[in-house]
């Protein structure tokens, strides 16, 4: 459904940076695609500019076979009413001086446009708040009387909102602790099955990766490093700078634990 | 919606009410309205007709401040400028606020070319200074109370337009911002529940202490003679007027300075209330659910905690065991 052919993303100067080099992904319909790499290698900046935040300067960018690169009027009310991004750090992509619920409402006013009147669209946030687990005494919090884990659900349920065909996930655990992230991974794949939403989840974590993904894309200085199936990465990494990421991965009992030579330089 | 509204507004008045400063600073101002309501007229011969026989005397029974230099009674004149003082600075800052903020917020929302000028203009209006911008204002309109708040308004219109400009500039790289463009938020709702929530309350504040600056700088104008005209007085004109018979009277320069000090206390107070009210990341408290259970592990973990006692034995030896 996503596909991305060819995409450069160059940040304006001076100097002028090239974040994403000229990469190809694509993100089949129904499926969780995980795209990896580690800090710095443009995996935010194809989020962005697969959702229009970012301009693309090179190649295509279509969605169900509509171009959307670049989007503006027509194309890019196409691409927001199907496809929503999950910001990284919930603190930070609220607005801290909306009540949540009214966070959620307003996604879902601005998706049924006047279909609703207000009172119903309250309630279709508080259902859908209800459905991604945050408690009904929370609904009329500020964003700063919330844990991360419950912002990151507000924020779920206002993409949600939407009923996007396609989500973007960029480091949505991130900030999160471990037993936080756990959950809500859960949720991410039990509603990708209730819901039947694609989703490209980008992380540097490979163990969520490999939790999530069908198809997962390594990336490392803005060029595509690795692409396959969950299995065939994984388990029989092609490329060295796979490798060394997997070596990388900290695991109990020692036999995966690898000294520091193994991990790539820079 | 509407029930939510109400909610959300007595929780505001509840922040507001419950901080000392905004009740001590509420009240004060409310004394000055009475005054400005009462005005150079609710105070009688008293304040304005001049006994020349009396002039510049110091305290005594019948003038509990002395008399100015015309022999007048300072203590009612000076609550009888109340009204202009206040009004007239109200009047220029809210004029700077209402054009500058407007200036300012279109700058910071225009494309960058539109930012680069306008940055530009408004950094050179700052550059020639509030007086001279206000003398300059005052040589085109002319002297006079209308001249003069004019002069003031326009002289602190590119402090707010700079003070406008950083605050949406702040807020528009903010990632809720980009978060309200992909869920695709009008623009009317960026503009007034993203932007105008988030800079609202510092808005509020720098309003409220540009007022005592007003009435400072309406002041300085009256020095220059540039401000109201006899037979129309504010505190700033009796200032002016007070410092020149100092050694006779001081009360006549010291009494409207007071006034002009507490006004200017009492606003900056409000100012301060009245954005924490606005700003729900400062009155709503924590869920009191967390709060309970943090308590109640803190006393488990205080229970585990092994009691740390000292062999007295143990304790000589480590004694011996130092030079």
């Amino acid at each position: 459904m996503l596909e991305l052919e060819n995409v450069e993303v160059t940040y304006p100067g001076p100097p002028p940076f090239t974040a994403v080099k000229g990469i190809n992904l694509s993100v089949p319909t129904g499926s969780t695609v995980g795209l990896v790499g580690e800090s710095g290698s443009g995996k935010s900046s194809i989020a962005r500019a697969a959702i229009g935040l970012t301009p693309v300067t090179k190649g295509r960018i279509t969605l169900d076979g509509q171009d959307v690169t670049n989007p503006k009027g027509k194309s890019l009310r196409y691409l927001r009413g199907r496809a929503q991004l999950v910001f990284q750090d919930p603190h930070a992509s609220l607005n801290p001086r909306m009540e949540i619920a009214m966070a959620v409402q307003e996604a879902v006013s601005v998706a049924t446009g006047k279909r609703l009147n207000s009172r119903e669209c309250a309630d279709a946030a508080l259902d859908l708040l209800d459905k991604v687990g945050v408690p009904k005494a929370a609904m009329r919090r500020y964003p700063h009387q919330l844990s991360g884990g419950q912002l990151q659900r507000v924020s779920i349920a206002r993409a949600l909102a939407l009923e996007p065909s396609l989500m973007i996930l960029d480091e949505v655990t991130a900030s999160l602790d471990v037993s936080v992230q756990a959950r809500i991974l859960n949720l991410l794949r039990q509603l990708q099955r209730e819901l039947d939403v694609s989703m490209l989840y980008i992380s540097h974590d490979l163990s969520v990766i490999r939790y999530l993904a069908d198809h997962v894309y390594v990336m490392r200085h803005g060029e595509m490093v690795e692409a396959g199936t969950a299995d065939q990465v994984f388990d029989a990494p092609q490329q060295e700078y796979t490798q060394a990421l997997l070596s990388a991965v900290p695991t109990l009992g020692g036999s995966r634990w690898r000294s520091r030579h193994d991990l790539v330089a820079g | 919606m509407s029930s939510k509204r109400h909610g959300t507004t007595r929780q505001m008045s509840k922040a507001f009410l419950s901080s000392p400063t905004g009740i001590i600073s509420g009240l004060i101002l409310l004394g000055l309205t009475v005054l400005v309501i009462m005005g150079p007229n609710g105070f009688g011969d008293q304040a304005t007709v001049s006994d020349m026989a009396r002039s510049s005397e110091g305290p005594s029974a019948d003038h509990r401040w002395g008399t100015d230099a015309l022999g007048r009674d300072i203590f009612t004149r000076t609550l009888a400028a109340t009204r202009l003082s206040i009004l007239y600075a109200s009047a220029a800052v809210f004029f700077a606020m209402i054009v500058g903020g407007l200036v300012g917020g279109l700058i910071a929302a225009g494309g960058p070319r539109v930012r680069k000028v306008g940055g530009a203009v408004i950094d050179t209006m700052m550059g020639f200074g509030d007086i001279l911008l206000a003398v300059v204002v005052v040589a085109i309109v002319g002297v006079g109370a209308k001249g003069a708040v004019l002069a003031i308004g326009v002289a602190f219109t590119p402090h707010f337009a700079r003070f406008t400009y950083s605050l949406v500039d702040s807020v528009m790289v903010r990632d809720y911002m980009s978060a309200a463009r992909v869920v695709g938020v009008s623009k009317s709702g960026i503009g007034r529940r993203y932007v105008g929530r988030n800079v609202a309350d510092s808005l509020v504040i720098v309003t409220f202490t540009t007022v005592a600056e007003g009435i400072m700088a309406m002041s300085s104008l009256s020095f220059l003679g540039l401000g109201i005209q006899s037979p129309q007085f504010d505190w700033g004109q009796m200032l002016t007027d007070g410092v020149k018979n100092f050694y006779l009277n001081p009360y006549a320069a010291l009494v409207p300075a007071t006034l002009i000090l507490i006004t200017g206390l009492a606003v900056n107070l409000f100012g301060d209330a009245l954005a924490r009210a606005v700003n729900p990341v400062l009155w709503s408290e924590r869920p009191s659910l967390f709060r309970s259970k943090l308590r109640r592990n803190r006393a488990k973990a205080l229970a585990m905690t092994p009691e740390i006692t000292i062999d007295p034995a143990m304790e000589t030896e480590l004694r011996k065991g130092r030079p």
